[in-house]
């Protein structure tokens, strides 16, 4: 049997010991999903996972003599959950629309082949909030995901089913995406380590856009190692995606165990608290376990340097109305022609334009806001006012992060001000639930690489995350501070 | 009831003058798409017609979730290299935006393209008018973009079908400033615009495949007048021929609407070959609002100076400079010269004949070229019924040797090319079997003179007291006599050496 | 800054080629109308002079080489693309006449 809740090496040294193999691995991981009641995944992919399982187990004995090949193989036999906004060649992917509810996509996200390539094993499609676009995974055409501990609240989105997925041992490790919060939020109300990677670490094709020039795809954990580990396999240059970084990728499995193994290793860290992110509203045990977890990293060695980040009140507007335009645009490709769902009323419209809109009402309404919202703030008479302005304040928010990164080395502040909030609280007010990604939009709207870290729980035992803030391309640093605050601080 | 014009009163007899902008698009001979890896033209000795529907369509041209645009480093090569042929300045830094409407033909319901900051500006290019082209004109090219094509919709009863292979063919929009005066301009600038684009290899130039696309844009206005009147925007016609008509139709419509005291409205208008008429597509009223914005999936473009300059160094030789060229090395008229660097059929077989029989014979092939050449091919285009071989470059670099070593006369070298052209074959075996060798041989012609001489006494007394026009008839009887093979120079030599002699 | 109306939700439905149904649109415009009254505090940011922050990279476009890689066909020859496709006849994406 299989020890629950085992990160990646402790599985690999399962495989080492032939206390486990790939093919019992996953097979339990099967059992245990169509067990949960989380609705965590959309569609699954057993055959499929059970004949890379197979495959797997059989060349550990015949090519690799029994040994895990840990190097050329950092996942060997891992089974993995996928958030459904990434395409897998002949698996359906939905991306929790109506819009693409038998859609089979033709070619596999980058991300995901690279996981594959290094041995992983994909359980299937995780459940997700409607084309990526929610705070709390109640905007699924399938059905909301529940939260892993506490089935009356939401796990955060829009990578829920990850979030569930991986707190509830329905997987060892997820992707999910991140466009102004979608990792962050989820793995601090489900507990578990999620990074959001600086925008161009890991190539984008064959994640279906939300905001192109937001998203960024990146792993949710259950340690701080195992989120290395999948980085480091994700990241790099990919001829599929002009937006992709030539910035050397690094062992961050490595800089993780040398921290992990140094005691020391944040001396000397300036470790910044941007005032505007510690504001009236955060609920009082948030600020506690943050409170504490500080001065957990002071007593590490970190100083702590109260900083400013000025513009931090203008990120939500700054954010909605960029990630709604560019979603605007990308999600006009959904027509009906070539892909995708075709309602029987389209063929008998008697004009293209209804035709179109047979087709676009298979959108949920959140989508249909932002869609809306986003050819707004495109159209003519009021690009200047709105798109234009929001990318200009965007950019006066990454000045503030890089004058705040000239004297420290990294930001700290909760993810969320409160912890995963009941089903169906915000989710009549669209405003009151944007605003829940305060903290973690500026981030995603700099560009640069950010965390969250499980550092505590509240008195009805939800989890509290940390949330880590690094200047472009310093995944080192995030990694480094998120090793020593992993469960010590709790 | 007095009609006026931009303010000024207008009536039939009022002269207006056409105010005509052209907006290009060029198909860049790349083999891939401009984003994608999908093929971009037939292989060699295909058409488009033959490729199989949506054959050169992959996940990126069909917008499918998840493709991003990767941009082909041979199309902006190419796109540079038209700038730089056109005299424009290369901005170094370009920007690549999504213009989005709602169209079957259009996969991810935007296209994307250059708006703010295209990748060339500011360019120009010379047009020659008057009968010898010896006037200059130098129409303004306010910009140079990329962008992708569309895909194609074929109507059919009560549905319609999409091709995407053309979708995501790379394209460079080139567009002019409205200076042109009249079709004719228009016309030129058209022609001109191919010659330099096929000359420096970055266009297939095949017009019926569509790599050379015209939209004009047309508005009129009293002579004198600075302001523009109302434009109408003739859409997507892709012979020179019919730009020029449908804008001269048009400029007579505007003329009609104007002094019936009607108002033009701004629209989109397409040309009706057959009938030689535009209609109304649509209006600016129904016009889409594009939305342009910079594309998140594209970085700018941004391009080394050294680069430029490589591409401006081996930039090959241009139509101007060809046409200069031809009239320096070859003594070609101006017109002529003009007519053989425009890129055109001609040209290319004019160049090909060069380089079969060195330059000495450029002035020769040019005059067989656009004398009984274009005569014969334009009479056949007039009979379509007629079975024809055509030309090769090899009969005329034969029979401008022919010529040039007066192995035959320049009368017999059309006789030759005609029946070459109808019927094919070497043009040496047509010269031997239809019996055309010119006679330069004196012992030959001599008793032919002679004889007629001797049958002529009074022709011969004109002659000799003085009237020497009367040559003419001698040397017109010699070469009766002789079939027309006579060496003409010869003749001519021979008959006055007897008649003085 | 615009008034959000039902004229204008209705012009942006249009635009954005969704069908609302009357009902809905009493909601759309308190709730987009909410949403944009938020955004409107970017008025008092001073932008002048700054450089809109359109990408999420830094680095300049990367081009690729001119190289063909077809998408496969089927068995019959037929382009796989088109097995993705709600509707085809002929080869072609088949969608209703396309007038107005």
């Amino acid at each position: 049997m299989r020890n629950p809740l085992s990160s990646i090496r402790e599985i690999h040294d399962s495989f080492d010991a032939g206390s486990s193999d790939p093919l019992a691995l996953t097979e339990s991981f099967f059992e245990r999903i169509k067990a949960s009641r989380h609705n965590a995944y959309i569609t699954l992919c057993e055959d499929r996972a059970l004949r890379q399982a197979e495959e797997l187990r059989a060349s550990l004995k015949t090519k690799f003599q029994g040994k895990v090949p840990r190097a050329s193989h950092p996942l060997y036999g891992i089974p993995l959950g996928i958030k459904d906004v990434l395409t897998m060649d002949g698996i359906r992917t939905t991306c929790a629309s109506n819009m693409l509810q038998d859609y089979i996509p033709p070619f596999t996200a980058t991300a995901v082949e690279r996981l594959e390539v290094a041995g992983a094993i994909s359980l299937g499609k995780l459940n997700m909030d409607e084309f990526a676009m929610g705070s709390s995974n109640e905007n699924s055409a399938f059905g909301p995901v529940l939260h892993p501990t506490h089935p009356d609240r939401v796990p955060g989105g829009s990578s829920g089913g990850s979030g569930t997925a991986v707190a509830a041992d329905l997987c060892v490790a997820a992707l999910g995406t991140d466009t102004g919060g979608s990792i962050r939020l989820p793995a601090s109300f489900c507990g578990v380590v999620g990074l959001k990677p600086t925008y161009g670490r890991i190539s984008r094709y064959g994640q279906i856009a939300f905001a192109s020039s937001l998203d960024q795809i990146g792993p949710m954990t259950r340690t701080v190692h195992d989120a290395a580990v999948l980085t480091r396999v994700m990241a790099g240059i990919d001829p599929c995606d002009s937006t992709t970084s030539d910035r050397p990728v690094e062992d961050w499995g490595a800089v993780v165990d040398h921290a992990k193994s140094d005691s020391g290793t944040l001396k000397g860290l300036r470790v910044g608290i941007p005032s505007e992110y510690f504001i009236d509203g955060i609920d009082a045990e948030v600020r506690i376990a943050i409170e504490r977890a500080i001065e957990f990293l002071k007593s590490e060695g970190a100083t702590v340097v109260p900083v400013s980040l000025p513009h931090t009140e203008y990120a939500v507007s700054t954010y909605y109305v960029i990630a709604v335009s560019e979603a605007s645009s990308n999600l006009s490709r959904f027509d009906g022609v070539r892909f995708g769902m075709r309602p029987d009323a389209a063929m008998k419209a008697s004009t293209l334009t209804d035709f179109y809109k047979h087709v676009r009402s298979l959108f949920g309404a959140e989508v249909k806001r932002r869609i809306m919202l986003g050819t707004f703030a495109l159209s003519s008479g009021y690009f200047d006012a709105y798109y234009r302005k929001a990318a200009q304040v965007r950019r006066l928010m990454r000045e503030d992060f890089e004058r705040a990164f000239q004297s420290v080395d990294v930001l700290v502040s909760p993810v969320s001000p409160t912890t995963a909030f009941k089903l169906g609280e915000k989710a009549k007010n669209p405003l009151q639930m944007y605003l829940t990604d305060i903290f973690t939009i500026p981030a995603s709207l700099a560009g640069i690489p950010a965390m969250s870290i499980p550092v505590g729980r509240d008195q009805l035992g939800l989890s509290i995350g940390m949330h880590l803030i690094a200047p472009r391309f310093e995944e080192s640093t995030l990694l480094r501070v998120a090793s020593r605050l992993e469960g010590k601080s709790s | 009831m007095s009609l006026t014009c931009l303010g000024v009163s207008v009536d039939v007899n009022t002269e207006f003058e056409a105010v005509i902008g052209l907006e290009v698009h060029v198909q860049l001979a790349t083999d891939s798409k401009i984003f994608s890896s999908a093929r971009a033209r037939p292989e060699s000795g295909n058409s488009v017609a033959d490729e199989a529907v949506n054959k050169n369509t992959t996940p990126v041209c069909a917008g499918h979730p998840g493709t991003l645009p990767v941009l082909n480093e041979k199309a902006v090569g190419y796109a540079v290299r038209a700038g730089l042929a056109t005299g424009c300045k290369i901005n170094l830094k370009s920007i690549f935006a999504r213009k989005h409407y709602f169209y079957p033909d259009s996969p991810k319901g935007y296209q994307i393209s250059q708006y703010d900051l295209p990748l060339c500006e500011k360019g120009f290019l010379d047009i020659e008018l008057g009968d010898e082209g010896e006037i200059t004109k130098r129409i303004g090219i306010t910009r140079i973009h990329m962008e992708e094509d569309a895909g194609k919709s074929l109507h059919l009863h009560g549905y319609s079908l999409v091709n995407l292979n053309r979708a995501g063919v790379p394209l460079i929009e080139v567009v002019s400033e409205p200076e042109m005066r009249s079709p004719l301009e228009a016309g030129a600038y058209l022609r001109k615009l191919y010659a330099i684009v096929t000359a420096i290899g970055v266009c297939d130039g095949n017009l019926q495949e569509g790599n050379f696309r015209c939209d004009a844009n047309v508005s009129i206005r009293p002579k004198g007048v600075s302001a523009f009147g109302t434009r109408t925007e003739i859409k997507n016609v892709n012979s020179f021929r019919f730009v020029e008509k449908a804008i001269e139709y048009e400029v007579e419509r505007q003329r009609q609407v104007i002094l019936s005291g009607g108002t033009l409205v701004q629209e989109t208008r397409l040309y009706d070959s057959q009938k030689n008429r535009t209609f109304s597509m649509r209006t600016k009223e129904d016009a889409e609002d594009y939305r342009y914005f910079p594309d998140p999936d594209l970085p700018p473009l941004v391009l080394s100076p050294q680069m430029v300059e490589a591409i401006r160094a081996a930039l090959p030789e241009l139509p101007d400079q060809k046409r200069d060229r031809y009239m320096r090395d070859y003594f070609l008229r101006r017109l002529d010269a003009i007519l053989l660097s425009s890129g055109s059929t001609w040209g290319r077989m004019f160049e090909e004949s060069v380089a079969l029989t060195g330059k000495e014979q450029g002035k020769i092939l040019a005059n067989l070229m656009i004398g009984e050449g274009m005569r014969l091919v334009s009479e056949a285009e007039s009979n379509p019924d007629a079975q024809n071989a055509g030309f090769t470059s090899k009969q005329f670099a034969d029979l401008a040797r022919a010529v040039s070593d007066q192995t035959v006369s320049v009368t017999a070298a059309k006789q030759v090319l005609a029946i070459a052209f109808k019927e094919g074959g070497e043009v040496g075996a047509i010269i031997d079997r239809e019996g055309l060798r010119q006679v330069s041989d004196l012992s030959a012609l001599e008793p032919v003179i002679e004889e007629i001489i001797a049958k002529n006494p009074k022709q011969v007394e004109e002659y000799r007291s003085g009237k020497e026009k009367v040559l003419g008839f001698f040397v017109g009887q010699a070469m009766k006599a002789t079939q027309g093979k006579a060496n003409p120079a010869l003749l001519q030599e021979l008959v006055v050496k007897k008649l003085k002699g | 800054m615009a008034d959000i109306n039902d004229a204008l939700i209705r012009k942006v439905a249009e635009l954005s080629r969704l069908k609302l149904e009357d009902g809905e649109i009493g909601n759309y415009v308190t709730s987009i109308g909410e949403i944009l009254n938020h955004v409107n505090q970017l008025t008092r940011v001073n932008t002048d002079g700054v450089e809109p922050m359109f990408y999420g990279i830094d680095e300049a476009l990367r081009l690729r080489e001119d190289r063909v890689c077809e998408f496969p066909v089927d068995e019959e020859g037929k382009p796989k693309i088109l097995k993705h496709a709600p509707l085809v006849e002929d080869g072609g994406f088949k969608v209703p006449q396309i007038v107005g």
